[in-house]
């Protein structure tokens, strides 16, 4: 016993320099060694979400947004100049031309001689025999003669609203699971759109919001076809690439068909959105 | 009697009497003496070794876990350097040297953990962190912080896959396989596995994590934990022995 005992005092003044312990309060010695400072391990997070602006934080569910802004887009006017040929006829209102590429019901017609120049327009097409009927005779049976006719400028309005994705994990985030539910009339639908320098998943580009104008690349996630209000299916595309780096955002864009219109979006991540699993020493 | 032997027998009686009274006398003060001391009244005669025969006890010390822990181009700072961000299906490998500083042999190697937080990291033996363990005779080695880590003369498996679960607390101390010993100032490598078991989350508008279609992660989400891990490893005395010499 007091050997053991010596030991035990010898081996503890030793121990205790050294931050092992000893027990001995069994017949054998016994010996741990630890570390000191506690080894810290901690995982991280993947989250995103959908919101007006960056600062506002994640409610957790889906965010409902109505395109407001009015965007109103008109074509501009495009002529094709064609030669009449023989087959003129006065009484079925009906020309016939060299060609017809290009021509489309509802194309005014102009050109000398020609009954209502400018205000004349294609009522049918006959494709076969080259032949187009006006909406009034042409008043001539002249052949050679140099006939234009030119598109219609037509104005459309669409409805567009920004708002923010948030990367609110601890990771970088490659890709997304997006859904979008819309309600609009049959027919009509809402657009989500990136604005990238290049095609999808590349660098963000500024969008000029006022303008609703990109400087780089429009890029269409999805578009949700309308089918009455909200009876359509909320349409979803998993895996799409939007980089967004932690604690970042980026700006889509919203862009309805129809005024009054709103879109349900839903922004999901899994570990499969972000980096690939690692294998790494230290 | 003659007188002259008379006066002998009377110089002997008078010797006699006196030695006796001598005798009590010393046989009293010895008496006295030895009663303070021992129960015999024999003399005692000892025989000793003029040179102290020399009795040193063993030491059984395991040194403090040394980081770095590796050579070559590969330097790690072993359980102090931190994971951070650890995502299902990461590895991270920690590399340690332990050495058993002491002049006794060491057995029963075993492994223990400790966490001063309770999360499903080393609560969960299914989700939760893993640990694998590797050991080299010499300093593993590693070209990049990416590169698989090297052991010149191989490595030996010292723990296959555990769940750090199963290890929690001195009582649940897992053996090392093949009953590994420390010779008296032997270093051993070990190489620490920690693994984060992959598994699919998915987290719908930073709401509640779910599993792939939205239903309860059982036991919730792995996401966002901190462990505080204090690793400890065991070493008993190697068997006594009994020897001549």
């Amino acid at each position: 016993m007091k050997q053991q005992s010596v030991c035990a005092v010898i081996l503890m003044a030793t121990l205790s320099v050294i931050t092992s312990q000893a027990d001995f309060a069994f017949a054998i010695s016994q010996a741990v060694s630890q570390n000191s400072t506690a080894h810290v391990i901690s995982s991280g997070t993947w989250a995103a979400y959908a919101e007006d602006a960056s600062g506002n934080a994640p409610t957790g569910s889906a965010y409902t947004l109505t395109p407001s802004n009015t965007r109103t887009t008109c074509s501009s006017i495009t002529s094709y100049t064609k030669t009449t040929t023989s087959g003129w006829s006065n009484s079925n209102s009906r020309v016939t031309l060299n060609n017809i590429t290009s021509l489309v019901v509802g194309m005014t017609v102009s050109g000398t001689g020609i009954k209502n120049s400018g205000t004349n327009t294609i009522s049918a097409i006959d494709v076969g025999n080259r032949r187009v009927t006006l909406s009034a005779y042409p008043n001539t049976s002249s052949t050679g003669t140099t006939l234009t006719f030119s598109t219609v400028p037509v104005c459309v309005s669409s409805y567009d609203k920004f708002f923010s994705v948030i990367n609110s994990g601890s990771y970088d985030i490659a890709t997304l699971t997006i859904a979008n539910s819309v309600s609009t009339t049959s027919g009509n639908s809402i657009q989500l759109q990136s604005c990238n320098i290049g095609g999808a998943g590349t660098a963000s580009a500024a969008w000029d919001e006022p303008n609703g104008t990109c400087a780089g690349t429009i890029n269409v996630i999805m578009t949700t076809i309308g089918a009455g209000a909200g009876a359509n299916s909320p349409q979803s595309i998993s895996g799409y690439s939007l980089p967004i780096s932690s604690g970042g955002s980026v700006r889509l864009r919203a862009l309805s068909t129809q005024s009054g219109s709103s879109a349900t979006v839903s922004i999901a991540v899994l570990n499969s959105d972000i980096r690939s699993s690692q294998d790494t020493n230290a | 009697m003659s007188p002259k032997l008379a006066a002998v027998k009377t110089s002997s009686a008078f010797s006699i009497f006196a030695l006796r009274t001598f005798s009590v006398a010393v046989a009293g003060t010895i008496g006295m003496a030895l009663v303070s001391t021992s129960a015999s009244a024999t003399l005692d005669a000892t025989s000793f070794n003029t040179t102290a025969q020399s009795i040193n006890s063993g030491t059984l010390i395991l040194d403090a876990p040394l980081y770095p822990a590796t050579g070559g181009t590969g330097s790690g700072a072993g359980f102090n350097t931190a994971v951070s961000g650890m995502k299902p299906g990461d590895v991270i490998h920690r590399f340690v040297t332990y050495k058993n500083s002491g002049t006794m042999a060491g057995q029963t190697l075993k492994l223990w953990i400790a966490d001063t937080a309770t999360t499903l990291l080393t609560t969960d033996a299914t989700n939760g962190l893993k640990v694998v363990v590797s050991k080299c005779a010499t300093a593993w080695t590693w070209a990049s912080p990416t590169a698989t880590a090297a052991c010149s003369g191989g490595a030996t498996s010292w723990l296959a896959t555990t769940a750090l679960s199963t290890i929690k607390t001195e009582a649940n101390a897992v053996s090392f396989a093949g009953s590994p010993t420390l010779a008296a100032n032997e270093t051993v490598y070990l190489k620490f596995d920690i693994q984060l078991p992959d598994r699919v989350e998915r987290r719908a508008n930073a709401g509640t994590p779910t599993d792939a279609v939205g239903g309860a992660l059982t036991g919730g989400t792995i996401q966002g934990l901190t462990a505080n891990i204090t690793w400890t490893l065991y070493e008993a005395q190697a068997t006594a022995s009994d020897t001549n010499a």
